[in-house]
């Protein structure tokens, strides 16, 4: 097509330069179009140009058909066990025509990075999700996957309610549910049967008593710290398990504003916590260890019980059988609680250039081959893709069980002033930086600070 | 033909209208990067902007900000560092008077101070973070000499010091390299003079030298000033996140936090305007101050 016309681009006038002898020092003055440096520009341009069009007209299709999209993750992803990669490799490959960037992103702020280039619509085209509270405030970014997954997919997904309007996922439906996801502690089966504990404790007296055995033994008893790079430790899971003291109408009376933080219930559960630490049974940096997780998996703690599910893989791997799981056990008698949600999803930003793409990506996920891929790091969110982490299939026998009272994890519903006040605040609580009626309260006022339109009730749907 | 006075008339137009035009392009990039945003944020500090929606509401924000416990520490926080200026521009004068003076291995010296400037602040953040662990040098120090150490950046006395510290830690090899520069310039023979006069060192520095590097000491005075106030960000971020609770928080810090961490964007806002509002202020009182100095 445009051959003819690149090509008599590319002819170049006949050489016009004068030869004459110039005198040094002269400035030579060229008749136009005679200055050999322009003309040696104008030739480069030229046949840029010309090969453009050319490469155009050859019908070279590498770049053009290529689509990339990038799609963000959470926290460290070390190669030989991360999941979002492998899941991308999959996608990939089912997909020749779409290639995906896989970025990591660091946990701590995570979701006010995202939410900042969400609003000047320069965010990835898939991003991890948390539902709850986290996901409301990027309803206006997402697509409804409903365009991207058949319904009896969704129908099998467990937890995709909590990812769509109103918890039910008729509606819209904004992230395909990545895992199920468990907040847990790990214990160290080594360790404890070095200090001579045969079975884990499951309130605060048989904790205390535990610790006391590990610590003379030489033991850190239970560690905490800075695990996921930020600059002290979050403690979702920790006041999830602490709150469980209260029974879960009473989580959504408090999330609603009903009920204070600052109840006696919630001052009790934090002041045992922090009695644990002055007792020397948590590590003395436990409010920003940089090495917690390493001393865990050292063997020089014997609990870690600020753990999620998505460790499971890494502890299992480092640790072997060593490892076991344990509820945290802030309670006064045995517990029976259990945290557990729908994991981070794939959320679909409707800002994307390539959202058809970014929707394949999503739906790949929740396929019968993304289901497979998940099975192999984590516990997939649809039956029939068992996993071989003995962990994670532990965690669901714990959820399963009869007696279990199942919690959601609570900061997922929080709002952002109150989450803020929980990350900032909890853990002085436990170093005794701020008593537990100072970080509670702190926690009343954020939810007091809150505009009227975001002080509504909070279920936990289905 | 047209008379003398017009034609001088139509040239200087001319020319003014060349330096418009010449000008124009800065002018514009300067209005989109900076003078647009700036008028979009003292929009938004009078609105509850969650990033999507702005709802116009007058003083609200500001007023907020004076019954804010949080805010109010941040504001202390930030003069803290300002107050603090100077531990960043006196040692590192003192440093470049003495390499100035050629002492040994002077060379080896500069490219020592001046390599951590290299840094970015995010890596100063984790290294000072590493540097006041509970099992970092600082309190090993400590611990040779018995004394247990507190957790630095998680106790509430400590934090901010630490921090501070680290912060004057990485202006040193800037600072020290802009006096030597200063110092160079500095006429030998006028310090010669002095010394035949009979001065001392002191009076030499005193009478002579700061003088004549009254620029060098003003320009580095404001850099630090602006770059105690707006610019370590990333440093609090990597080393407390500016906590433990409020206790490193900065206005500059709280600035994000409000706007991303609690979605308030146009409170973020309006703190973002008191912010400049003291930086300005800052800087304009130490430039008056300096030019009374000079004048006098």
């Amino acid at each position: 097509m445009n051959v003819a016309r690149a090509n008599a681009a590319v002819r170049i006038p006949p050489a016009t330069a004068a030869s004459a002898t110039v005198p040094i020092g002269s400035t030579i003055s060229y008749p136009r179009n005679c200055n050999p440096k322009e003309k040696i520009m104008r030739m480069w341009v030229r046949s840029a140009f010309a090969a453009t069009m050319m490469l155009g007209a050859a019908g070279i299709p590498a770049l053009a058909d290529d689509i990339t999209i990038t799609v963000w993750g959470q926290g460290d992803c070390p190669p030989e066990n991360c999941l979002g990669a492998a899941m991308v490799e999959a996608f990939e490959k089912a997909n020749p025509g779409i290639k995906v960037n896989l970025v990591q992103q660091p946990v701590d702020g995570y979701f006010t990075n995202l939410l900042a280039q969400s609003v000047i619509k320069r965010g990835p085209d898939v991003a991890s999700m948390w539902a709850g509270g986290y996901m409301d405030q990027f309803k206006p970014y997402m697509a409804d996957l409903h365009k991207y997954v058949p319904d009896n997919i969704l129908d099998s997904v467990n937890g995709v309610d909590f990812f769509s309007e109103g918890y039910n996922h008729k509606n819209a439906v904004y992230a395909a549910p990545g895992t199920a996801q468990w907040y847990i502690g790990y214990y160290n089966k080594k360790v404890f049967k070095d200090a001579g504990i045969d079975a884990v404790p499951t309130s605060w007296d048989e904790l205390a008593a535990d610790s006391k055995l590990l610590k003379d033994k030489g033991y850190i008893p239970i560690v905490q710290g800075a695990v996921d790079g930020g600059a002290s430790f979050a403690a979702w899971e920790d006041w999830s398990y602490l709150a469980t003291a209260l029974p879960p109408g009473d989580w959504s009376k408090m999330l609603s504003g009903e009920m204070p933080y600052n109840n006696p219930t919630m001052v009790a559960q934090l002041t045992k916590w922090n009695q644990l630490f002055k007792d020397g049974y948590f590590n003395a940096d436990a409010y920003n260890s940089p090495t917690a997780l390493e001393d865990f998996i050292a063997g020089k703690a014997g609990m870690y019980l600020g753990g999620g599910s998505w460790q499971a893989g890494n502890l299992a791997k480092a640790m072997g059988d060593d490892v076991g799981i344990i509820v945290p056990p802030y309670s006064d008698t045995p517990t029976k609680a259990a945290v557990s949600f729908a994991g981070g999803g794939y959320a679909v930003m409707n800002y994307s250039k390539n959202v058809d793409a970014a929707g394949k990506f999503a739906a790949f996920t929740l396929s019968d081959e993304g289901q497979t891929v998940i099975a192999k790091f984590d516990a997939p969110t649809r039956a029939g893709f068992p996993n071989s982490n003995p962990l994670l299939n532990d965690m669901a026998t714990l959820s399963g069980k009869a007696d279990t009272v199942n919690y959601p994890m609570f900061d997922n519903f929080t709002q952002a002033p109150v989450t803020d006040a929980l990350a900032r605040n909890v853990p002085q609580a436990l170093v005794g930086q701020m008593s537990p009626a100072d970080v509670l309260s702190s926690m009343d006022a954020a939810y007091a600070s809150l505009p009227a339109d975001q002080k509504k009730p909070i279920s936990f749907g289905n | 033909m047209v008379p003398a006075g017009r034609w001088i008339g139509s040239r200087s137009f001319a020319m003014r209208l060349n330096g418009v035009l010449f000008t124009l392009p800065a002018l514009l990039l300067v209005g989109l990067v900076t003078v647009l945003p700036l008028c979009q944020a003292a929009y938004y500090s009078f609105t509850n902007w969650n990033g999507a929606q702005a709802t116009f509401t007058g003083w609200t924000n500001y007023l907020n900000m004076l019954y804010d416990p949080e805010l109010r520490r941040s504001l202390i926080n930030s003069l803290c560092f300002l107050a603090s200026v100077p531990f960043g521009l006196i040692p590192p004068f003192i440093v470049a008077y003495l390499l100035h003076k050629d002492i040994p291995g002077n060379k080896l010296f500069r490219a020592l101070i001046f390599a951590p400037t290299a840094l970015s602040w995010v890596v100063i953040g984790m290294v000072g973070r590493q540097f006041f662990a509970l099992r970092g040098p600082v309190s090993s120090l400590f611990g040779m000499f018995g004394v247990a150490p507190p957790n630095w950046l998680a106790d509430n006395n400590f934090a901010l010091a630490a921090v501070i510290l680290t912060f004057n830690a990485a202006i040193f090899g800037i600072n020290t390299i802009i006096f030597l520069t200063g110092l160079a310039t500095v006429d030998r023979s006028t310090i010669e003079a002095a010394w035949l006069d009979g001065a001392s060192e002191r009076q030499v520095i005193w009478y002579v030298i700061l003088p004549a590097m009254r620029r060098f000491v003003e320009f580095v005075l404001i850099i630090t000033i602006i770059t105690s106030a707006t610019g370590i960000f990333a440093m609090i971020y990597t080393m407390t996140g500016g906590g433990p609770g409020s206790a490193t928080l900065t206005l500059e810090f709280a600035v994000w936090r409000r706007a991303f961490a609690t979605g308030g964007f146009g409170a973020g806002a309006a703190i973002g305007i008191v912010l400049m509002m003291v930086t300005l202020i800052a800087v304009g009182l130490i430039r008056l101050l300096l030019r009374e100095r000079s004048e006098a």
